[in-house]
């Protein structure tokens, strides 16, 4: 009894003794320029205590005993030991020395250690977006990240592109692209008028407005995995954008002036015959669409354009049209690093005339971030950026007022500047009658102009409660105001009495998120971090417009100038979500780390009954370098990783009742009836069929990956394989319209993903002035269309109503050409008929849209202060329909049409009655290209290219006086060559938007290869 | 110690704090009204939207497409080119089915239910009226089409497909119901919001048996009694200009007529009018030609002022307005009416009936009277007196003549004019020189690619898949 009293008592005092010489002590880890070195580990030495830092390098720890001695260490980093005495605050000084751990961002702008993700994240430094100036920062990710596609609806200053992560096909006809998020805030990236329509103008995407030499770094998070804390939007990706904090070296504020200029020029136009002149059945006529005319040999006919006689010459109107565009890109900031505050303040300057006279797009932008420690605990930020966006820009698509829709047909006898575009009487002169105009027409007598304000903030708030337990607050807006105007003179093609409408886009973003954060080690081996929330997001949408159908006098683009008006239009939407969320990952001694998130969320546009969705997901990863102990040398790291997550997504707004539409009534050729009719109002059963008890969509990912670096960080490659399942997919279902319906709304669809992204990194040569490094990506995706509704096999994606059209087909990957293919036998010999004409099916399958695989090569060279950049990137496999090529055959001024042109021709082919090989010759004259026109098989390509997206050389200067510290100066070129089969256009445009459906070219705006030259001062 | 106890009790108290302002957030979730458009509005908005559908899509692709097999009209170029080559395919005319069934079909019906609950029998007649007319103008064109399984949305979405010797009778049946329906004189029915008759009774019975009359003779192969049984009934009819039915378009564009809009607000210059016709009526000094007609236009080839058509299926591009003439004021100016059945029609019918029950005086005053008739509401009675006296105009009691100026009055419903030439196959067309069906005049349009990708099954298991331009020689069932 008494041995044990005494025991007991001894343990007290023991406890006793310890309880009473705990304290606290804190400091901050920090490396030889003062730079915080952050999530460095300090422990205990000689005990198994031990706490990380966080991402400023603070920490605070328990130390109990005589006299302890911490430990800081972080990988990269000297180890340094300190005794702590008698002080409350020890602060460590650390080397660096090779690898530095990796900080990234991800969800929720939480910077966390590289190594303890169990999801793939590829990060870029903001100099790899903004080292080639470039209007859209979307398009500059080009060939940078596995797994990420761009595709530019054509390449017009401000014209927007779309962006898809893992294949994009999670949802069949709902918003495939990532979410793009600034500094912690979602912020829209509409652009209200250009997807799945084949006709409208070239309006940008909103993320554009971005300044990308404002960018710090980007995150790209591509599964669902790593973007669950998102929720909704993120399920399909989430594109993290960080600006520049301000973070400088110490004291002196940093200012840098940018400036550069450029040049672009169209990089692909198709290749004309030069031997026909405009015509038909080898007659020389002006008015018509076609060079089926005489051939040119001098002689004198008569041209109501010339007002008389002329003699019959090739002239080149792409030549005489088309111009160099220039870029003006001119950037100022001033950012500093004071004691407790840094900020950052830019103002930027983005010009781009383009290859199309009159057009051009400028973005005007200023930034102010600040971030300031208030005290130990309490720490505060605010960003605000101020965008104008103003632009004339091209009509696209069928648009008669595309410039190059009827540019690429105007016939080499047609003498375009010589002609000039307008009569005496102020009609038009036009090689061609209908809704297509003279291109020079279109420049000079219409437009559409965008004007846009955007104005994008946040505020955010920290408070370190206790040495676990911090809080933060952020909430964010993002609000713009474009202002559109859209104006045709009378005597367009089109719209022959004049048009002009106003159109007013406005989109607010408004984001809520409140986070608490607790950072704990259990014991020695164990640790573990809990990241908890509540969110709240409210997106509003107003739209007004104002038409005008025909106008009194000519050249004034006013409303008191118009005689008669469409009813007005308006159109508001307001959508809210509410989530809660938390995030938790152990640790098990900083190499084995297993992580669980969770995520409930609440959406507006669902029934009250499925309003509330929970997804879950785990990851884990081992980086077994460290475990194992493994030689440096050989294997500096390797990790292992592994994940499952569980995301959805909701409606869009307002599917869930029944309505009543104000009534119209058309035709598809014509604008129709608007009503009210006669004064009458009329409503029409809306041809929709809305579903009281939709439900989310839902996704289920796993993704598995491996991440090792081998001979001192040398050769490094990063591995992810991922499969998905995407369920209950909320469809507009196409119904027979014998149903009484267009479109009935259903949880349906079902499509899966997989594939693998591969990012290989290679530095073969370092020696202490030259190097070579070499980054690779790769990235290989299948879809496949599960289900779409019961018995329907197909999905319409976007396109026009007959051929072409892109459509989700079962079975087959996401995105299927299907429009006029050639029939076939058996034996799959092409049918023709007793003319020697080919055979032709309606909706035949032609091709799927998505690439076999995608990849990109950088190789970049530094000697001593040169830099050489260069970057390829290659897309193959998956086909492409050229509208372009077929129209250019049909109209005759191809090359290909003037081949053989009135010759005899026997069609390869099987005759269908006789079934023996065909032997009927046909000529080919229009007739034959008319027919060639609805045969869509003959245009379909193999989508296979190769870029020189971009290439860099720079050079440094050190001057380092008193006031200017260096000077950059480099050449940088973009879009410079082009390797592929697919004739007349350059593959990568789109003509149908930034929808779903993709893989259709008709008349898109050409691509442009910019060359310039940058110059950056730092101060 | 104590502090860190304080900061545990703040820890609780905000969570706490969060979790209230969560729940009383639920609320503002509930904002899914569309304040775009309504749920429910009066059955006097609705009736416009179907009647103006109606009358656009029959004066728009139904009357282009067969005005080109009729060769009324010339296209010579694009789409209207293809119709006049017979290069129709089922994508051809996804637009005018879309629009007869699920715009125009659609919202009769909502006519029709939301009245039997209001319990309003006259708008319930006139929706039947109009829907039997609407579905005989689709069998007309397509042959079988989904009739009794049709318009039901989400319940069947893969309507069978009727025959058309079952639909016929079953049209004839709902015009009757339709006639007891609004002599019924229940309910007020409708006023203004019907652009046809602005809610005039009488004139809808007319309309009513006038549309029986027309379908009963579409019978003349099948049943070649029926009309004329109907017609000894003593049915009252439309015989004056003032009960005539259609729908007159207005002034703004956004209210114009389609032919209007196709020809001059798109800009297109595609469709041009066929020499057929044209070299037909200058033959017979046919005073409509100006009415009918605009002269050409420019005179980059010498023929400006003159009336001059294309040749059926002829390529010259004419986008430059010089060679061909294009339809004229009286059917194709913003304000020209789209005409569903008029005096003249029925009076061309009754003329056939009477010829056919070998009544040559009684044919002759009813084909007198319906030249009249077509002449009076020209606005041209006053040249109706030399025209009748014409030799190749005059009453010579053979189907041909009475056939042939029937033809040149439904210049007013090319729709109608196919089903007439199916019929008897007057006037003797020209065969275009390029053309997709080997020479043979189109007597039915293949059905179209949205049905095609959507609901085949029910195609299948009923008229069959379209056999390529082969389904063009197909005749309906009232056709054989």
């Amino acid at each position: 009894m008494r041995k044990i009293s005494l025991l007991f008592s001894a343990f007290l005092l023991c406890g006793g003794l310890v309880f009473a010489q705990q304290r606290t002590v804190t400091g901050k880890v920090t490396d030889e320029k003062g730079d915080p070195v952050p999530f460095a580990s300090v422990k205990i030495k000689g005990s198994n205590k031990g706490v990380s830092a966080d991402v400023n390098g603070n920490f605070i720890i328990d130390v109990s005993g005589t006299d302890p001695i911490l430990i800081a260490s972080s990988q990269g980093f000297s180890t340094q030991e300190l005794p702590v005495g008698n002080s409350s605050a020890v602060n460590f000084n650390v080397k660096s020395q090779g690898q530095l751990q990796e900080v990234v961002v991800t969800a929720l702008g939480i910077k966390k250690e590289k190594k303890g993700l169990g999801y793939a994240v590829s990060d870029l430094k903001g100099s790899e977006i903004n080292r080639t100036p470039n209007q859209n920062l979307v398009t500059s990710l080009n060939g940078k990240v596995a797994g990420l596609q761009v595709v530019s609806s054509g390449g017009a200053p401000g014209q927007a592109a779309t962006v898809t992560i893992r294949g994009g096909a999670k949802s069949i006809t709902g918003n495939n692209q990532p979410l793009f998020v600034v500094d912690g805030i979602p912020i829209s990236n509409a652009n209200d008028g250009n997807s799945a329509t084949v006709t409208g103008a070239a309006t940008p995407n909103r993320a554009a407005d971005i300044n990308a030499d404002d960018i710090e770094s980007i995150s790209v998070l591509k599964g669902s995995a790593a973007s669950v804390l998102y929720g909704n939007r993120g399920s399909n990706g989430v594109i993290l954008i960080t600006t520049k904090s301000g973070k400088a070296r110490q004291g002196k504020p940093v200012v840098t002036v940018s400036s550069s200029t450029g040049f672009d020029n169209v990089l692909i136009l198709p290749d004309y015959q030069t031997t026909y002149a405009q015509g038909s059945n080898q007659n020389y006529a002006e008015g018509g669409s076609r060079s089926f005319g005489p051939e040119i040999t001098g002689q004198q006919v008569n041209s109501a354009a010339a007002g008389g006689p002329v003699t019959l010459s090739v002239h080149d109107p792409r030549k005489d049209f088309l111009k160099t565009g220039m870029t003006y890109n001119n950037n100022v900031s001033l950012s500093q690093t004071l004691d407790k505050t840094n900020f950052y303040f830019s103002a930027g300057n983005f010009k781009q005339t383009a290859i199309v006279p009159n057009q051009d797009y400028n973005r005007a932008s200023v930034r102010f971030n600040i971030t300031n420690q208030v005290s130990s605990r309490l720490s505060v930020g605010m960003n605000v950026n101020y965008t104008k966006t103003w632009g004339d820009v091209p009509y696209t698509g069928q648009d008669g007022n595309n410039p190059f829709f009827s540019l690429f047909h105007v016939p080499v006898s047609w003498d375009l500047n010589g002609y000039g575009y307008e009569k005496a009487d102020g009609s038009q002169k036009n090689f061609r009658g209908g809704s297509f105009d003279n291109p020079l027409w279109t420049v000079n007598k219409t437009f559409f102009n965008t004007n846009n304000d955007h104005i994008l903030g946040g505020a955010n708030i920290g408070y370190k409660a206790l040495s676990w337990l911090d809080f933060s607050y952020r909430l964010g807006i993002d609000q713009y105001t474009d202002n559109r105007k859209s104006f045709k003179d009378i005597f367009t093609g089109g719209n022959p009495e004049g048009f002009l409408a106003n159109d007013i886009v406005k989109r607010e973003e408004l984001t809520s998120i409140f986070l608490a954060n607790v950072n704990k080690r259990i014991n020695n081996d164990f640790g573990f971090t809990l990241t908890a929330g509540q969110d709240f997001n409210q997106q509003k949408l107003n739209n007004y417009n104002q038409t005008g159908t025909a106008l009194a006098l000519p050249g004034i683009a006013h409303m008191n100038n118009v005689k008669s008006f469409n009813p007005d239009y308006e159109y508001v939407s307001k959508r809210r979500t509410i989530g809660v969320f938390g995030d938790l990952k152990f640790d098990y001694n900083n190499y084995l780390y297993l992580g669980i998130t969770a995520r409930n969320e609440w959406s507006s546009t669902l029934p009250v009954s499925n309003r509330s969705y929970f997804y879950p997901g785990v990851n884990a990863s081992f980086v077994f370098s460290d475990a194992f102990n493994i030689n440096k040398s050989i294997l500096s790291f390797g990790k292992v990783r592994v994940g499952y997550a569980k995301t959805a997504r909701d409606a869009s707004v307002y599917q869930l009742q029944n309505v009543y539409l104000a009534a119209t009534a058309s035709d598809g050729f014509t604008s129709g009836v608007t009503f009210p009719f006669l004064g009458l109002p009329g409503y029409a059963v809306n041809t929709t069929v809305n579903n009281p008890a939709l439900k989310p969509e839902i996704t289920q990912e796993i993704e598995a990956g491996t991440e090792l670096r081998f001979l001192h960080d040398r050769i490094g490659i990063d591995f992810t394989y991922f499969t998905n399942r995407n369920t209950d997919g909320i469809i507009s279902l196409d119904v027979a319209p014998s149903t009484g319906a267009s479109n009935v709304i259903v949880n349906s669809g079902r499509t899966t993903s997989q594939g693998i992204e591969v990012a290989l990194n290679v530095t073969p040569i370092k020696t202490r002035d030259f190097s070579w490094e070499m980054f690779a990506t790769f990235s290989r995706v299948r879809t496949k269309v599960k289900e779409i509704y019961k018995d329907l096999d197909k999905k319409f994606l976007g396109g026009f109503s007959g051929n072409p059209a892109i459509y989700a087909v079962i079975g087959q990957r996401y995105g299927s050409i299907i429009a006029a293919g050639y029939e076939r036998d058996d034996a799959g010999n092409i049918l023709t008929d007793d003319d020697g004409y080919p055979l032709l099916v309606d909706g035949a399958t032609l091709g799927y849209v998505e690439p076999d695989w995608t990849g990109g090569l950088r190789n970049t060279f530094t000697y001593k202060k040169f830099r050489l950049d260069v970057l390829f990137d290659t897309r193959q496999g998956g086909y492409l329909f050229s509208g372009t090529s077929e129209l250019l055959d049909n109209y005759g001024v191809s090359k290909r049409s003037a081949e053989g042109r009135y010759e005899d021709y026997i069609f390869p082919g099987v005759n269908q009655t006789t079934g023996k090989a065909n032997d009927i010759p046909v000529v080919k004259d229009q007739n034959w290209w008319s027919y060639m026109a609805i045969s869509d098989e003959a245009y379909v390509y193999k989508n296979n290219w190769v870029k020189l997206r971009e290439a860099n050389l720079s050079y440094s200067i050190d001057i380092k006086n008193s006031l200017l510290h260096t000077v950059d100066v480099g050449v940088y070129g973009r879009n410079l060559f082009l390797w592929t089969k697919v004739p007349d256009i350059d593959p990568e445009s789109s003509s149908f938007g930034t929808g779903n459906g993709q893989g259709a070219s008709r008349m898109a705006y050409p691509t442009t290869r910019s060359i310039g030259i940058n110059l950056k001062f730092t101060f | 110690m104590k502090l860190r106890r304080n900061k545990m009790k703040h820890t609780y108290l905000m969570a706490l704090g969060f979790v209230v302002i969560l729940a009383s957030c639920k609320k503002t979730l509930d904002i899914n009204n569309d304040p775009n458009s309504f749920t429910d509005v009066p059955v006097n908005t609705i009736l416009p939207a179907a009647e103006v559908n109606l009358a656009y899509a029959l004066g728009g692709d139904a009357s282009r497409i067969s005005g080109n097999i009729v060769q009324y009209y010339g296209g010579h170029r694009n789409q209207p080119l293809d119709y006049g080559q017979y290069n129709i395919t089922p994508a051809t005319t996804d637009n005018f089915w879309t629009n007869m069934y699920s715009v125009v079909l659609t919202n009769l019906k909502s006519v029709a239910e939301k009245s039997r609950v209001e319990g309003d029998s006259i708008y319930v007649g006139v929706s039947q009226i109009l829907t039997a007319y609407t579905f005989g103008t689709l069998t007309d064109i397509y042959g079988d089409i989904p009739f009794t399984e049709a318009l039901q949305t989400t319940t069947d979405v893969t309507p069978a497909y009727d025959k058309q010797e079952n639909i016929y009778p079953a049209i004839i049946g709902l015009i009757e119901k339709g006639i007891a329906n609004i002599k019924s004189g229940t309910g007020t029915g409708p006023a203004d919001d019907d652009v046809i008759y602005a809610g005039d009774i009488t004139n809808w019975e007319k309309f009513a048996n006038s549309l029986k009359l027309r379908y009963l003779n579409h019978l003349s192969k099948r049943q070649p009694t029926a009309a004329s049984d109907f017609l000894a009934q003593n049915p009252v009819l439309i015989t004056d200009n003032s009960e005539n039915a259609g729908v007159v378009f207005g002034e703004d564009a956004a209210n114009a007529n389609p032919i209007y809009q196709f020809d001059i607000l798109s800009g297109r210059k595609d469709n041009a009018v066929c020499n057929t016709l044209v070299d037909k009526m200058i033959a017979l000094t046919d005073p409509r030609v100006p009415v009918y007609f605009y002269p050409v236009k420019n005179d980059n080839n010498g023929f400006a002022g003159q009336y001059r058509g294309n040749d059926p299926g002829g390529d010259d591009d004419d986008s430059g307005e010089s060679l061909f003439s294009r339809e004229g004021d009286a059917y194709a100016s913003s304000t020209s009416p789209v005409m569903l059945m008029t005096a003249a029609e029925v009076q061309f019918i009754i003329a056939e009936i009477q010829f056919r029950n070998s009544n040559a005086a009684a044919a002759q005053t009813a084909y007198e009277a319906a030249i009249a008739n077509d002449f009076d509401a020209l606005g041209l009675s006053a040249d109706y007196a030399a025209y009748i006296a014409n030799a190749g105009v005059v009453f010579n009691n053979t189907l041909d003549r009475i056939m042939e100026q029937k033809w040149i009055t439904m210049f007013q419903a090319p729709f109608e004019s196919w089903v007439d030439w199916r019929r008897t196959g007057v006037p003797t067309l020209i065969i275009p020189v390029v053309n997709r069906t080997g020479g043979v005049v189109p007597r039915k349009l293949p059905y179209p690619q949205l049905e095609l990708n959507l609901n085949a099954q029910s195609i299948e298991a009923g008229p069959g898949l379209p056999d390529s331009f082969n389904e063009l020689k197909k005749h309906v069932w009232w056709d054989e």
